[in-house]
C-alpha cells in the first residue's frame, strides 16, 4: 500500500489518467473491480466508495473474503498526483507504529463466486485518509493470498471533497 | 405458515377475543441483517396467525377458539400437523494452528485450501431440500498488547455479528480471524469466543420460510505472540490454544443467533 503511494505520488497526473485505460480487468483476469462513490461529499461526513468485484470469468472463482480495507488496497492521491497523509486507523493499517496500538480484526473465509457474480464491499476512506476539501483519485487493488489469482486494478475514481 | 380461522357469529355479536393454542417451538418470524438480527415473537391474539415451527415435531395440534361479546365462546376448532426438518444433523469441526501470517496473529491459514483456524463441516442427511446457512456470531473479543516503550493496553472487547449476514452458505466454511501485530510491540494476545450458528431454510426466497436453528459451535481459541529484535513475532505455543486438530461439539439447538451490532462497529478501543 505504502508502496502503491509513492507509485502514484511520483506519477504525473495524466500517467494515472492513462493507468485508467488499463485498469479494471486484464484479460487473463477472472474478475473485474469497479468502484463508485456518490458524486460529492463533504468534510466531516463519512466518504464511502462502494467497491464491486465480478467474476467474469466462466466457471467459479474462490475469494478470500475479508474485511473490506483488509481486501483490497485503496491509494488515495490528490488530483495532482500528491500524497495524502494516513489517520492513526489508516497508519496501523499500513503497518506502521502506533500509540495506543489500534487492533485491526479480521475473520476471512472463503467465497466462491459463480460467473458474474458479484461481491460489494464498502470503505470509508476518511477512516483510513485525512481528507481535506479538494479533488481525489481513488483506486483499490485487489488483495491476493497467493498467485492463484492475478492483481486487478478498479477504474481510477475521481472523487471531490466539499467544504462545509 | 398463516393460520387462519373463519367464524359465523351470529348477528348483533362481535368476537372479544381469539384464543389460539399452538404447540412445539414457534416463532413469529425472522429479521436478519449485517447490523441486526431479531427474533419476531408470535401474535396471537388476531383472527389469523403467521407462525413458523422452528423444531420437528410430529402430531402437533393447534386448537383455536373465539369469545364474544356477551361472553360465550365458540366450541374449539383443531388441526394436526407434522413438522418435518433434517435430521439428524451432523457437523463435525477441525481445528489448526496458531501463527504469524502476513503481519497478523492467525488462528490458521487463510489461503483458499490451506489449513484454517476452524473448519466446520455438515453432512446433510439425504432428502431434504433447501438450503443450509453458517451465521456466526463474536461474543468476546480481546487483545492484550505491550509496546517496545514497556506500556500494556487491553483492547475490546469487540463483540456483535461476525463480517455479514449470512457469514457464508459453503459448506464446509472455515474462519481464520486475525489481529495486526503491533509494529512496535513485543508482545500481543487475543483471545475469542465466538459461535457459529447453523441454520436451514426449507424454501429460500419464499415468504412462507425462515432460517431455523438447527444448533451450533461454541469455540474459544487464544492465541500468544512475542517479539525479539532477532526473529521477529513468533507463536508461543504454551500460551495459545485449543492444540492442532482439536474437535469440538455441535449442540442441537433451537437458539437464534441474535444480534444488535455489527462486530466491526463494536471493537472498542486499546486503554
Amino acid at each position: 500500500m505504502r508502496g502503491l503511494n509513492v507509485r502514484f505520488a511520483s506519477w504525473p497526473f495524466m500517467l494515472v489518467a492513462l493507468a485508467a485505460l488499463l485498469a479494471q480487468a486484464p484479460p487473463s483476469s477472472p474478475y473485474s473491480l469497479t468502484i463508485s462513490a456518490r458524486t460529492g461529499a463533504a468534510v466531516g461526513t463519512a466518504v464511502t466508495v462502494q467497491i464491486t468485484l465480478e467474476n467474469i470469468s466462466p466457471g467459479d472463482v474462490t475469494f478470500v473474503k475479508s474485511r473490506a480495507e483488509l481486501s483490497y488496497d485503496v491509494a488515495v492521491v490528490t488530483a495532482l498526483g500528491a500524497p495524502v497523509m494516513l489517520t492513526p486507523y489508516g497508519r496501523s493499517l499500513h503497518g506502521q507504529p502506533t500509540t495506543p496500538p489500534i487492533m485491526i480484526r479480521d475473520s476471512p473465509h472463503e467465497v466462491t463466486l459463480k460467473p458474474h457474480q458479484k461481491i460489494v464491499d464498502t470503505i470509508a476512506l476518511n477512516k483510513i485518509y485525512q481528507l481535506a476539501p479538494g479533488d481525489y483519485i481513488v483506486q483499490v487493488h485487489k488483495r491476493q493470498l497467493n498467485n492463484a489469482v492475478p492483481n486487478v486494478a478498479s477504474n481510477p475514481l475521481k472523487l471531490t471533497i466539499a467544504s462545509n | 405458515m398463516a393460520l387462519t380461522s373463519q367464524s359465523n357469529i351470529p348477528g348483533g355479536l362481535a368476537i372479544t377475543g381469539n384464543n389460539w393454542t399452538i404447540p412445539g417451538t414457534i416463532v413469529g418470524g425472522y429479521n436478519a441483517s449485517d447490523n441486526t438480527g431479531s427474533v419476531v415473537p408470535p401474535i396471537l391474539t388476531n383472527p389469523s396467525a403467521t407462525i413458523y415451527w422452528i423444531q420437528a415435531t410430529q402430531n402437533l395440534q393447534v386448537q383455536y377458539s373465539y369469545c364474544m361479546v356477551n361472553g360465550k365462546c365458540s366450541p374449539t376448532a383443531a388441526a394436526t400437523f407434522n413438522v418435518d426438518g433434517p435430521n439428524p444433523i451432523v457437523v463435525t469441526t477441525t481445528t489448526g494452528t496458531w501463527q504469524v501470517f502476513n503481519g497478523r496473529l492467525s488462528y490458521g491459514d487463510p489461503t483458499p485450501s490451506a489449513t484454517h483456524g476452524i473448519l466446520f463441516t455438515l453432512t446433510p442427511p439425504p432428502g431434504y431440500t433447501g438450503s443450509y446457512q453458517w451465521v456466526q456470531l463474536i461474543n468476546n473479543q480481546i487483545e492484550h498488547v505491550t509496546l517496545q516503550d514497556g506500556s500494556s493496553y487491553a483492547c475490546g472487547p469487540a463483540s456483535g455479528l461476525d463480517t455479514q449476514y449470512p457469514y457464508s452458505t459453503s459448506n464446509p466454511t472455515g474462519d481464520s480471524p486475525s489481529v495486526g501485530l503491533a509494529s512496535n510491540g513485543t508482545y500481543e494476545q487475543e483471545s475469542i469466543d465466538a459461535t457459529m450458528y447453523l441454520m436451514w431454510d426449507p424454501s429460500p426466497g419464499s415468504q412462507s420460510s425462515i432460517p431455523v436453528p438447527l444448533g451450533h459451535v461454541d469455540w474459544t481459541p487464544t492465541g500468544t505472540a512475542n517479539y525479539d529484535s532477532a526473529n521477529g513475532w513468533s507463536i508461543d505455543n504454551n500460551n495459545s490454544s485449543p492444540p492442532s486438530g482439536s474437535t469440538l461439539n455441535f449442540q442441537n439447538s433451537t437458539t437464534y443467533p441474535t444480534w444488535a451490532v455489527n462486530v466491526v462497529n463494536n471493537e472498542g478501543d486499546c486503554q
